[in-house]
């Protein structure tokens, strides 16, 4: 308590600085299962239709080589490498259908408004070299016209259980003969944090022109 | 009191060693862009975002994680970049591993153990980076409570240990003995996510308990020398904080342990859970013993004397149990509401 009282108070306010950025950094760590557990390049493609309106997203997952063992493990249940029909539907049923609750990973905003996503159509998997990857397609009802609609797209998981990550070289395709010229941009989603704040995901932003 | 000053001097430097850390991350946005990252083109803020109208926990199917879904909080960017290459970073080192761990499950040799266990080790200290319940827990516990240096990295050492042996029981026990398959253990998880929850609630309400009673009225940044300053009790609840924050078993090392036994190499799989144990335990161990300094600055900075230093220790101690009830009840019922796993 003697020692000089202004040097006490400079530290004093250095400390408490430091006091609140700790409380800063442990105050966050709230998550259940912290940190990603399965890492997916997903590839979005979008489809037009003959009216030149989106009326399908594509994705493919491409899932890494821990997650990929285990569930080929799991559900290549005659060992021959590759998942056959009835192992398909299995995997469909006791792994991918539960997705509906997350949205299945895809969140559409049409115009700033979420689309909730009801079905997932033409469920496939499958096993390349020792990777496994998902495909599927999204209805979009009512189609979307990029030219008129602004149109953004994010791939990720909200609980960040699995991280996403653009596939390279081509994560966005463009598909459908008849279809406007279109571009995308990616950005980092600040209007959409997930993980507690701590992540923003990766969106997409579909830019079309007629022409 | 002698022992101010030293304590003193390491706070500003743990504090560089982060502020170096999220430097390092923050000037590097070219980086990224020249190892491929396809995400080089993201412009922060320079997209408009789908608006503030649409909030993510607005959406009612989200429900993973229940309770604290709703949040819309954000982190400043750099962060996030820096939470966005440490994910990138755990990947390159999980996918490594994996190449590795195939390579001695084909050939036989050996050889590639050595980096394995480097590898299980760098993935383990940048996995527990991100928030978890472990780093919860120590931060709160070490802020509410006085302790010593080596009890913060012993703090680390326990939760990482307890989650390893956890890790390694549970995928003994049920896959290779009941033969379960990964995806229900994993599904199952959630039960031992529950149990652990529990604990923390239950722990927080006996340190609530004995904060009120004032039971651990201890003066802020008075320090009687090496022994006999804690009370004897406090190694005990130590002790059970950690067991019941570490109880849950990482996924990430269940993936490990599981795909070690797909390549026929389940040592190696449980050596690489202890050395990615290391890690977290690292990680967790920095954390608690950065809360520790910085409690034991704050209070010798303040100096608070007689009833002052032992009402507001009380308070912090009180705001602190409370704390850790209200986030463990949080995820307590997240975990109740995740009735399958994401995939």
């Amino acid at each position: 308590m003697l020692p000089g009282r202004d040097i006490n108070s400079t530290r004093m306010r250095r400390l408490l600085v430091a006091y609140a950025v700790t409380l800063a950094v442990i105050g966050l760590p709230m998550s259940a299962a912290a940190h990603p557990h399965v890492f997916i390049d997903a590839v979005t493609t979008f489809q037009f239709n003959r009216e030149r309106k989106i009326d399908r997203i594509a994705l493919s997952w491409h899932f890494d080589d821990l997650y990929s063992s285990m569930l080929i493990d799991d559900f290549d249940r005659n060992r021959n490498g590759r998942f056959d029909p009835v192992e398909v539907q299995a995997l469909y049923t006791e792994a991918f259908v539960n997705l509906w609750h997350y949205n299945f990973f895809t969140h559409i905003w049409v115009d700033g408004k979420e689309r909730k996503i009801e079905k997932a159509h033409n469920f496939q998997a499958y096993i390349l070299g020792q990777r496994i990857y998902y495909q599927f397609e999204i209805v979009v009802t009512p189609p979307i016209d990029p030219v008129k609609q602004h149109l953004d797209v994010g791939v990720f998981d909200p609980t960040y259980y699995t991280a996403f990550e653009m596939a390279p070289p081509r994560p966005v395709l463009f598909s459908g003969s008849s279809r406007p010229s279109c571009t995308y941009k990616i950005y980092l989603d600040q209007s959409h944090p997930i993980y507690y704040g701590a992540i923003a995901p990766h969106t997409i932003k579909v830019h079309c022109a007629n022409g | 009191m002698d022992n101010r000053v030293p304590y003193c001097r390491q706070i500003p430097l743990l504090l560089s060693l982060w502020g170096v850390a999220l430097l390092l991350a923050l000037t590097q946005p070219g980086v990224a862009q020249a190892q491929g990252n396809p995400f080089g083109s993201s412009a922060p803020g320079g997209g408009r975002g789908p608006g503030p109208g649409a909030p993510m926990g607005s959406a009612p199917t989200f429900a993973p994680e229940g309770p604290l879904q709703g949040m819309h909080f954000i982190l400043p960017v750099p962060v996030i970049r820096f939470m966005l290459r440490v994910a990138e970073a755990q990947r390159r080192f999980s996918e490594d591993l994996s190449e590795k761990m195939r390579a001695v499950g084909h050939g036989g040799s050996w050889r590639p153990a050595a980096v394995i266990v480097l590898l299980a080790f760098l993935y383990g200290i940048f996995h527990a980076v991100g928030p978890g319940h472990g780093k919860f827990v120590t931060g709160t516990y070490f802020m509410v409570r006085r302790a010593r240096i080596v009890h913060g990295v012993l703090m680390g050492a326990v939760i990482a240990g307890v989650q390893a042996v956890v890790a390694i029981v549970a995928v003994l026990l049920l896959a290779e003995i009941v033969q379960m398959s990964g995806t229900h253990l994993l599904m199952n998880s959630v039960y031992l996510e529950a149990v652990s929850y529990t604990l923390v609630i239950l722990i927080g309400v006996a340190m609530l308990v004995s904060s009120v009673l004032g039971r651990h009225s201890l003066f802020f940044g008075h320090s009687h020398g090496e022994g006999g300053d804690l009370p004897p009790r406090a190694g005990r609840e130590m002790l059970s904080a950690a067991v019941a924050a570490g109880i849950r078993p990482c996924s990430g090392a269940i993936l490990v342990l599981l795909f070690s036994i797909a390549q026929g190499v389940l040592i190696l799989g449980i050596v690489a859970t202890f050395a990615m144990a290391v890690g977290v335990a690292m990680t967790v161990g920095m954390l608690g013993v950065s809360t520790i300094l910085l409690r034991h600055g704050v209070g010798t900075a303040l100096r608070p004397s007689g009833r002052v230093a032992t009402w507001t220790h009380r308070a912090v101690a009180v705001l602190g149990s409370l704390a850790i009830i209200g986030v463990g009840s949080l995820l307590l019922l997240g975990a109740l509401a995740r009735v399958g796993m994401p995939l």
